[in-house]
This record gives structure tokens, C-alpha cells and sequence, in this order.
């Protein structure tokens, strides 16, 4: 069986400023410390890919914080270890997070020669006042510029993010900033709802009253439908629960934790999904940046592996036929090391999915897609049928009008995606079978959660 | 063996009738009455004070919690008086509270005197007096002692006086002690010898013994206690049980040690003790009946016998209605020890499977749903309590209701009754005002005001039983800050103007939510349903109206919102984990839902609804 080819995230946990709302970890930091996290991330990206078995990788995302605060050789270097040490697809996606304020077109140019070839503009508003109001660096007509550089830089694959449901605004406010955003044409529009995250300022200032207005739900929902008839007026059209694009221009990486795609998640708490596991990177920047410190590279990964490996095979399997055990052990070095790769020390909150909980995840990250879930992938990848397993709530929300069948879309990419593949990787010999899908309405779309928790199963 | 059984009961065996005394204490709660009684223990030497857990009457955890009794218990104390001799003490502990009425005075006949317990703070207080009385209808030689003088704020004198002027007993000796410090214990003993007089009855005649509690053993089965008036028993005498004509062979007698039963050869006229004969249940030994020897009947049973009635009924419903069985089973379990426990299968459209229940009173019901949730680990929904109601049909016949959901059509019926109480309340004068604005809210009827002295007066008012079991206590505790107390007595069926109170979910009434209530009340509970409802009721996908209806008419109505936004705006391969926690939240939240109609409704929210207060 072909392996997938693997997704890969960069965390860059730095910024100029924290923004009001920001509950992401990230904090500004001096030049130094910045230099000394990119080595060591360096590291981990060496590290990780040997034991891998140097993977092939089809899309990469470099997000923080503002992964723009990077210096240009330092994203150069970054990118270089990952070209030396994945094996990156020629036609792999390789975004990357930039906060207007923090780039020019020198830098812009730069990253784009490096490899970068699509870029997400931290714009949220394009009025000072909302800018001002959520803390951001940057003003309104610094994002405008932003944009139009990385045009000139040569990226022809441009996300602008907005932020609905800010403190103070107004739905007409709200359209005017879509409709800048729009002037601009994107190749991708994300737009969300404010959330009020504990420990945050906002949340601090939302309980003593120090938010103006919040727009309640009506406003809210009001913005969300409007939003989604203008963007598609204007050939956007939503392809999940805050994401717009131009048919085409889906994000290849996002769709993945979507769909259940495997990712390796590098730098601080950074999060992966591998061969069932779920796991991320230690949190503390001052242990992370001690984990991989030159001095600490004489320590043998492959031997800490290997040696948890093969205490687990021995007390799972203590009383087997000891021949068998070397044979099996000769042939399967190269996938137990790359199954047990949460062994390594950057690694905490290791969790075994069950069976359940993959079926669950595969249904309720599916549903946040507007295709939603397909009966055959998931077939083809439980070995069971999407109808039995979830068979209740299924029933219960296509009655009460909150998810509906469908048939699958000719989009390529979400098909592509979404778990059904083919040996060669070309979908031509794929059944487009009529109802495949089971997807969110418009309404379930407003009342996603409400689905969403009906699909996680029990553990038996 | 002979001489074994010789030395555990040599003790006492010889000790002739004319040195026996039975006698309780009577006590309002809290003047000190169980910490009598263990200082009493603690000094005739039965067990010593480290042996002694406190209040060793006290037997279920809820009572020693409560400070409360609800059994009967009875202990032996054998005490060497300054006169030289021994003494054979059978102290009975009665319960302490209105809804064991009945039980209180089988305890009380099973006595010959009673030592009155009044807190030297305090004074006389509402269940001293309705205490005090039931012991003189008993024909029991009562004395006061006056507790706790070691308080500051003690007057004993004035305290003394209004003994002497309110119950007309005489005080001026009377012992000034304190419990709580083992002062004036002695003193209370002699005067037991003096004041309380040895029980009359001849062992020779034809037995004659009255049943005052019973309980269950399930190794022994049921444990019969009782007074011998006249005759003896012994292991293999054949009883009858004169009100069921049961006729059983003893299997064993014996008297009460504290804590525990020490078998002894015989009872004789006179004794207090207990006997065992492989009785299966409590119903077969109620308590108040006359036990007799089946060869040798007595001429007549002792006066006094009734059946317990229940008095107030509510739905019990396990929060897990996987649990129903193991509520049944409970509810069975009690029942072997609790004769006056009454209940039946029921169901709800809205709760499920569960079990109209009759209770003594509203304590007696919150003592059974508190052992059942400590005792069983059950999660227990009750639906509000109600009392019985007199149906008269058109028909010319009556039915006793218990359960609102089985009301007939108002077309049917001719009119209704309810119960109705005699009440005391013992307050400081300046609450009079606030109380009696409480018992006219609660539909009370004004009888009279007594002042006892300057500062404290007795308010008798007749108030329908439905208003009292509904928070009465809480709100006359509110509204005096504490300086009221409360007895009362049932006191007959009255016509009245009553209504059945629907509650309309989606419009589907909510069967668990149904009220009999006064006609004039009924807006104003409806209304106050509705808006606690509204609140505990989660969004649903649709808008939901909520009604308070009489008789098919809408009094009351509040709107449920339908959900508009519930989804997450962000969710990446870094959130994966949180949100799926917040989903899992939210899915545990379903799972406590009861879908009434098409309506989820969180069980909480019956449970929240039902303990509506009248002061909040």
C-alpha cells in the first residue's frame, strides 16, 4: 500500500505584540532568542524526518504567532531543512502566515523565491477603529499594501483573514470590509466570528464591561448568511464553515485536518496526527530550545526508539515463537520506528485514538466541510458502513433539516481528500455515486455543534 | 449454658416490679433531650463515655445528622439509688417531630411517666407544649428539669414560672441541670424513682403487651419491642396478634442494651423489651397492636390502635431510569422496617418509571429520599409533594386522590376536599405581624393569640395541610429569623375551591408538573412556573411556548427563544482536541435530557422547577 504523502505545520511561536484576543502561544522575543528557536527547530525537523524515513510531504504550513517576525534567512534556512529533509512534492502547498506591519516587499520577494507559494494576510478589519480595538500592529491601509506587495512578489495564491462579530461592529460595517477584501480579488477569503477565549485581555475587559457592544447572535447569524451570499455572488463560495475560495483555491493543508489526513506538527506545541496518535510538542519554549541544543544531539533518537519498541513487542508478545519475533522484527525496523515516533522526548499529551473516536473525528471534522462526509470513504477506510455506525443522528438531523444528502461535488480537490484515492492517485476510475454525501445545511451550518456532538460514539 | 445465661441476666432479673420505671423525655428539638438521655447512660455505667458514640439513641446516620429521631428506641439502664437499691430504668426515646405523631403516642402508652426536658434560654416552645400534652393524655406523671443553666442567657426561674402558668405542672424543685456537662444528672435520677411510678399489672394474668416499634432484622427478621401490662413471655410461647389474628411462636425475648439486644429468659408484666419470632414483615407487628398469648387470650385489645396513614404523596423517580429496579428494591427494603411507607408503581410521560409514595409528613419523605440517595447511591427526581384530596363525584361516589395526574374531568365531580390542620405557632411578639401575613397567604383561618408572657404568644390558626407541606417551615424560619416554632395536628376534610394547575411544554402538559392548588392561587404559581422553566430549559431548534393552564384555559405563558448559533468559527489540526472536549461536554449534557414531546428538557430542570420556593 502507497504511504500518504503527509502534511507538515511549522509552529513560529513569536510576534511583535500580543493581540487582545490572542489566546495562541506565541509572545515577542529578541533576535537571539529567535535565532536559537529556528535552530533548534532545524533540529527537530533533522530529527524527526530520519526517523520518518524522510517522508514525502504534499503540503506545508508555517504558522504562529507571525511567522513573518522571521528574518529572511532564517525562513531560507528553514525552508532548506525541510527540502533536505522531506521529501517535498514539486506541486506541494507551502503557506504561511503574514501579519501586515511585518514585511516589505524585499522580505515578501524573498520568501517567495524560498518557496513559499501561498500566503495568508492576517488582515481582520480594514477600519482603524476595529483594528485598533483588537490590538492589532498594523492599520487598515498598511494591510491594503501588504496585500498588493505580495501581489507584486509573485504569490497568485493570497488568503485575507477577516474577523467578524468585533467589538462595536455593525453589519453594514462589517460588508464594508468585505467589500474592500473583495476589490482586492483573494484566492481565498477566511472569515470567522470573534471568540472570546479565557485569559485574554478581551475576556478580562467582556467581564468588566469594558467591550463595547459585542453583536449578539442575531447580528452575528445576520453577518454569517450575508457574508456567504456576497462571497458567492462573487464566484466565492464556502467550502467550510469559515472558509471561502475560489474553486480551486481550497487550502490543500486545512482540508487535511479536515479529513482526516495524517500531519507531523513541528516547533512548540505544535500538534500531530500520526498512525492513530495524537500528540504535540512540549509547550515550554526554554525546555524545547534545551531538547535541541547541539549538545544534545549526540543522544540516538533511533535508539530510544528502538528500545521502547522492542519492550513493547517483548511484553505484548512475550510467549511467541522467538524466530517468528526476529523475522518480524528484521522487516518491520522502518514502520515500528515510524509508528512509535510520539516516543520521542519533544512529545506530551500522547493520545491512542480508539476506533470510536477515529469514526467520531472522521464525522465531526468532515461535517465542518460544506461536501461534508462520504459514505464510500468512510467505508473504504472503517471497513464499515457510515449508515450503521451512525445511524441515530443521522436520522434524527436529516428530519429536523440540519444535514441533507448530497452527491459529491466536481471539485477535485475535496474528492481528492477526502480519503478516497486510488493507487495512482488519479480519481478517474472513482463512481461518483448519487446521495455519497452527508452534509450540514444552511441551518446545520448555524447549529454545527449541535450535530457534531450526536456523531461522537461511546467507548464500549 | 444455664449458668452463662444466669450471669448476663442475673443482673437484673431479680430486680421486682415496684424498682421498674418506664419513662421517655419530652423535649422541644434541640432543649437537650438525647444528650439527657446519654448522660443518664453514662452514669448508671452501661457504657462508658468513650465507649459511647454520641446519642446513642439516635440509631440511622439522617437522625444523627438531623438531630431528629423517627424510630422508636428503648435502652435499659440499671441504676443504684441513695436509697441502696437497684433500679431497672427503661428509657424509651420518642420520635421528635409532627409527622411521627401516631408513633409518638404508642411510645408514650408504653410508658408511666415522663421527664419534660425545657432549655433554661429558650422556655416553652411549640412541641414542648403539643409534647407535654400528648404525655398527660397518656395519663403520665410528668416532671420538668430545666437543661442548659449553664448558659449565660439561662433564667431558669422565669423559666419555672411559665411551666407552673402555661402547663399548670408544678416547677419550683424542679432539677436545674446541664447535659451538656453532666451537672444535676443524679438529681434527675433520684427524682425518676420519686416522681415516676413503678408499672402497675400482674405477671400471672393473661398476657397483655403493647407493640410501640418494630424493625427489621434480616437475620432475626422482624423485632417486635414491647410493654408488658400483663403476663409473661418466654421462647416458645405462642402469641396473637389481636388486630390481624396472627398467631406466632416466640423465638426469642430479651431487653434493650444500648446499642445492641441482650436475650434474657422472660418478660414479665411490667417490662420493656422486645421478642423475635420469624415474623418476615413489619406489617404483620404494627405498631399500637396488642399482643396476647394465643392459649390464653386477654378479655380486650389496649385502646388506641390505628393503621398510619400516609398524609402526603409524591412521584419518586430514579434520575437514571435504568435504575428503576434498584428503587424498587430500596423502596421494599424500607419498607420491612417503616409500616407507614406506602407506594405503588407509577408512571410519567415526563420522568419515566418510578413510584407514588406515602409519607407521614414532609420530613418523613425527605428522610427516605436522603437514605435512598446515601443508602443506595440513587439519584432520586421527586415530583412535588401533595397531601390526599376528597373527590366527590357526581356520581355520589368519593375517591381519595393522591396523584394530580388522576383527577376526574371537572364535569364529574361535585366538589372536593381537603385536609386541614390545627396549628400552634409559638413566636416572639414582635414576628406576630410577618407570621400572620404568612398564615393568611397560606389560606390560614385566625383562631386566637395567647401571650404566655410579655415577649412570646401562641397564634392558632387552622391552615389546609397542602400550604404547610409546601416550605411552610423555610418561610416561618425566614420571616421570624428563626424565633418561631410550629406544631400541628390534622384536624379533618374541608370543602374547598381547588383547581388542577397543567403544565403545557409545546403545548404537551407535563404530567409531572401538575398541581392541585387553591382557584386562587393558581395564577400566581402558574406564572412563576413558567418563568423558572423558561430559564432551565435550554434553547431548543424551534421556538417553544410554555403554558400554565386551568382546566384547558392558558393563565400564563413564557417563550422559549429557538437555538440560533451553536458552532465553533475556528478548528485546526492544533484545536482538534479542545473542541472535541467541548462536544463531549455538550453530548453529556443530552444524555440528561428527557425528551418531553419533542422537547428536551434537562432532568435538573423538574427537579429545580418542583423546589420552587415561596420566598425566592
Amino acid at each position: 500500500m502507497e504511504a500518504e504523502k503527509l502534511s507538515l505545520y511549522l509552529h513560529i511561536p513569536f510576534c511583535v505584540r500580543k493581540c487582545l484576543y490572542c489566546d495562541f502561544l506565541s509572545a515577542p522575543a529578541g533576535p537571539d532568542t529567535i535565532r536559537r528557536y529556528v535552530d533548534a527547530l532545524s533540529r527537530e525537523i533533522r530529527l524527526t524526518s530520519q526517523i520518518l524515513g524522510v517522508p514525502a510531504v504534499d503540503t506545508v504550513f508555517i504558522g504562529g504567532g507571525t511567522p513573518t517576525v522571521l528574518e529572511t534567512n532564517l525562513l531560507e534556512k528553514l525552508i532548506s531543512e525541510l527540502r533536505d529533509h522531506f521529501k517535498i512534492a514539486p506541486d506541494a502547498e507551502i503557506s504561511m502566515e503574514c501579519n501586515p506591519g511585518t514585511v516589505d516587499q524585499d522580505k515578501l520577494k524573498a520568501f517567495r523565491a524560498a518557496g513559499i507559494n501561498r500566503l495568508s494576510i492576517g488582515v481582520q478589519s480594514f477600519q482603524n477603529e476595529e483594528l485598533r480595538r483588537l490590538g492589532r500592529i498594523h492599520t487598515a491601509e498598511e494591510a491594503v499594501r501588504c496585500f498588493e506587495m505580495a501581489r507584486a512578489a509573485g504569490f497568485d495564491n493570497l488568503n485575507i483573514d477577516l474577523m467578524s462579530a468585533i467589538p462595536g461592529q455593525t453589519i453594514s460595517s462589517w460588508e464594508d470590509n468585505l467589500q474592500i477584501a473583495l476589490s482586492l480579488k483573494p484566492e481565498h477569503i477566511s472569515a470567522y466570528s470573534l471568540i472570546i477565549e479565557e485569559n485574554t485581555p478581551f475576556e478580562k475587559m467582556m467581564r468588566e464591561g469594558l467591550l463595547p457592544d459585542v453583536p449578539d447572535e442575531d447580528t452575528d447569524r445576520a453577518i454569517y448568511h450575508n457574508t456567504g451570499r456576497i462571497l458567492s455572488g462573487n464566484g466565492y463560495y464556502r467550502y467550510e464553515i469559515s472558509n471561502y475560495a475560489l474553486s480551486g483555491c481550497e487550502c490543500r493543508h486545512n482540508i487535511g485536518y479536515w479529513s482526516g489526513k495524517e500531519y507531523l506538527g513541528l516547533g512548540i506545541g505544535a500538534a500531530s496526527m500520526m498512525d492513530g496518535h495524537r500528540f504535540q510538542v512540549i509547550r515550554e519554549l526554554k525546555t524545547y530550545l534545551e531538547l535541541f541544543s547541539g549538545s544534545g544531539e549526540n543522544v540516538s533518537y533511533e535508539a530510544i526508539l528502538n528500545d521502547a519498541d522492542s519492550k513493547e513487542v517483548v511484553s505484548k508478545e512475550a510467549v511467541s515463537k522467538e524466530a517468528d519475533l526476529n523475522v518480524t522484527d528484521a522487516n518491520k525496523t522502518d514502520t515500528s520506528v515510524t509508528r512509535s515516533i510520539w516516543r520521542l522526548p519533544q512529545y506530551e499529551q500522547v493520545e491512542e485514538l480508539t476506533e470510536n473516536e477515529k469514526m467520531s473525528e472522521f464525522a465531526f471534522l468532515g461535517l465542518r466541510l460544506t461536501d461534508g462526509i462520504s459514505r464510500q470513504a468512510f467505508e473504504q477506510r472503517f471497513h464499515r458502513s457510515l449508515d450503521s455506525v451512525f445511524e441515530v443522528p443521522i436520522r434524527e438531523h436529516i428530519q429536523n433539516g440540519l444535514l441533507t444528502e448530497a452527491a459529491d461535488r466536481e471539485t477535485g480537490i475535496l474528492v481528492e481528500n477526502s480519503g478516497i484515492r486510488n493507487n495512482d492517485g488519479i480519481r478517474n476510475n472513482y463512481r461518483i455515486r448519487n446521495n455519497d454525501r452527508i452534509r450540514l445545511t444552511e441551518r446545520g451550518l448555524d447549529l454545527a455543534n449541535y450535530v457534531m456532538s450526536d456523531f461522537l460514539l461511546d467507548e464500549e | 449454658m444455664a449458668d452463662e445465661k444466669k450471669s448476663m441476666n442475673g443482673q437484673d432479673m431479680d430486680i421486682p416490679q415496684e424498682r421498674i420505671r418506664n419513662f421517655c423525655i419530652v423535649a422541644h428539638i434541640d432543649h437537650g433531650k438525647s444528650t439527657l438521655a446519654d448522660r443518664m447512660i453514662e452514669h448508671t455505667g452501661v457504657l462508658t463515655a468513650r465507649e459511647m458514640q454520641d446519642q446513642v439513641l439516635d440509631n440511622i446516620d439522617v437522625e444523627r445528622e438531623r438531630g431528629i429521631t423517627i424510630k422508636s428506641q428503648a435502652v435499659r439502664l440499671i441504676y443504684k439509688a441513695k436509697d441502696g437499691q437497684e433500679y431497672a430504668f427503661n428509657l424509651i426515646d420518642t420520635p421528635g417531630h409532627v409527622d411521627f405523631n401516631y408513633e409518638v403516642s404508642r411510645s408514650l402508652a408504653a410508658c408511666d411517666g415522663a421527664i419534660l426536658v425545657v432549655d433554661a434560654t429558650q422556655g416553652i416552645q411549640a412541641q414542648t407544649l403539643a409534647n407535654v400534652y400528648l404525655a398527660m393524655e397518656h395519663d403520665l406523671d410528668v416532671f420538668p428539669v430545666i437543661n442548659k443553666i449553664d448558659l449565660p442567657s439561662a433564667r431558669p426561674e422565669e423559666v419555672k414560672e411559665e411551666i407552673e402558668y402555661v402547663i399548670g405542672i408544678e416547677a419550683a424543685d424542679a432539677p436545674e441541670i446541664s447535659a451538656k456537662n453532666g451537672i444535676g444528672i443524679e438529681e434527675v435520677l433520684e427524682e425518676v424513682i420519686t416522681k415516676i411510678p413503678a408499672p402497675k399489672g400482674d405477671a400471672a394474668a393473661p398476657l397483655q403487651a403493647l407493640i410501640f416499634d418494630s424493625l427489621y432484622d434480616s437475620y432475626k427478621g422482624v423485632i417486635v419491642f414491647v410493654r408488658l401490662m400483663d403476663g409473661t413471655i418466654r421462647k416458645g410461647t405462642k402469641v396473637r396478634f389481636m388486630s390481624s389474628g396472627a398467631e406466632e411462636e416466640i423465638v426469642e425475648v430479651g431487653y434493650f442494651g444500648p446499642g445492641r439486644f441482650i436475650p434474657c429468659d422472660e418478660l414479665r408484666a411490667g417490662m420493656v423489651g422486645y421478642f423475635t419470632a420469624s415474623i418476615k414483615n413489619i406489617r404483620d407487628a404494627r405498631v399500637g397492636d396488642t399482643v396476647t398469648e394465643a392459649a390464653r387470650p386477654c378479655k380486650e385489645a389496649l385502646p388506641g390502635y390505628k393503621k398510619a396513614q400516609p398524609m402526603v404523596f409524591a412521584g419518586l423517580y430514579p434520575q437514571d431510569t435504568a435504575k428503576y429496579p434498584e428503587l424498587k428494591d430500596a423502596l421494599e427494603k424500607f419498607q420491612l422496617s417503616d409500616a407507614s411507607l406506602f407506594f405503588e408503581p407509577e408512571t410519567s410521560i415526563a420522568l419515566g418509571f418510578g413510584f407514588r409514595c406515602g409519607f407521614l409528613g414532609l420530613l418523613h419523605m425527605e428522610v427516605v429520599l436522603e437514605r435512598l440517595e446515601r443508602e443506595y447511591e440513587l439519584d432520586i427526581i421527586s415530583t412535588a409533594p401533595g397531601v390526599v384530596y376528597k373527590v366527590f363525584k357526581t356520581d355520589g361516589t368519593m375517591i381519595e386522590l393522591t396523584n394530580p395526574a388522576n383527577l376526574p374531568d371537572p364535569s364529574e365531580i361535585e366538589h372536593m376536599e381537603e385536609p386541614i390542620v390545627s396549628s400552634q405557632i409559638m413566636v416572639s411578639t414582635e414576628y406576630i405581624g410577618p407570621i400572620m401575613q404568612l398564615c393568611q397567604e397560606r389560606r390560614g383561618r385566625y383562631l386566637s393569640t395567647e401571650y404566655i408572657e410579655k415577649t412570646r404568644a401562641v397564634l392558632k390558626y387552622e391552615i389546609p395541610l397542602n400550604e404547610i407541606i409546601y416550605d411552610f417551615f423555610d418561610a416561618l424560619k425566614s420571616r421570624s429569623r428563626g424565633y418561631a416554632s410550629f406544631d400541628y395536628e390534622l384536624n379533618g376534610y374541608e370543602p374547598s375551591k381547588l383547581v388542577k394547575l397543567d403544565i403545557l411544554v409545546n403545548k404537551e402538559p407535563v404530567d409531572a408538573l401538575s398541581f392541585i392548588v387553591h382557584a386562587d392561587g393558581a395564577y400566581d404559581r402558574g406564572r412563576r412556573m413558567c418563568e423558572k422553566l423558561k430559564d432551565e430549559i435550554p434553547r431548543q431548534l424551534f421556538e417553544v411556548p410554555i403554558q400554565a393552564a386551568v382546566g384547558g384555559r392558558v393563565i400564563a405563558r413564557e417563550t422559549i427563544r429557538a437555538m440560533r448559533k451553536d458552532v465553533l468559527a475556528k478548528c485546526y489540526g492544533g484545536d482538534i482536541t479542545r473542541k472535541k472536549k467541548l462536544l463531549e461536554k455538550q453530548k453529556e449534557g443530552k444524555k440528561r435530557m428527557q425528551m418531553v414531546g419533542n422537547v428536551e428538557i434537562p432532568k435538573e430542570a423538574f427537579m429545580n422547577v418542583l423546589k420552587l420556593g415561596d420566598d425566592n
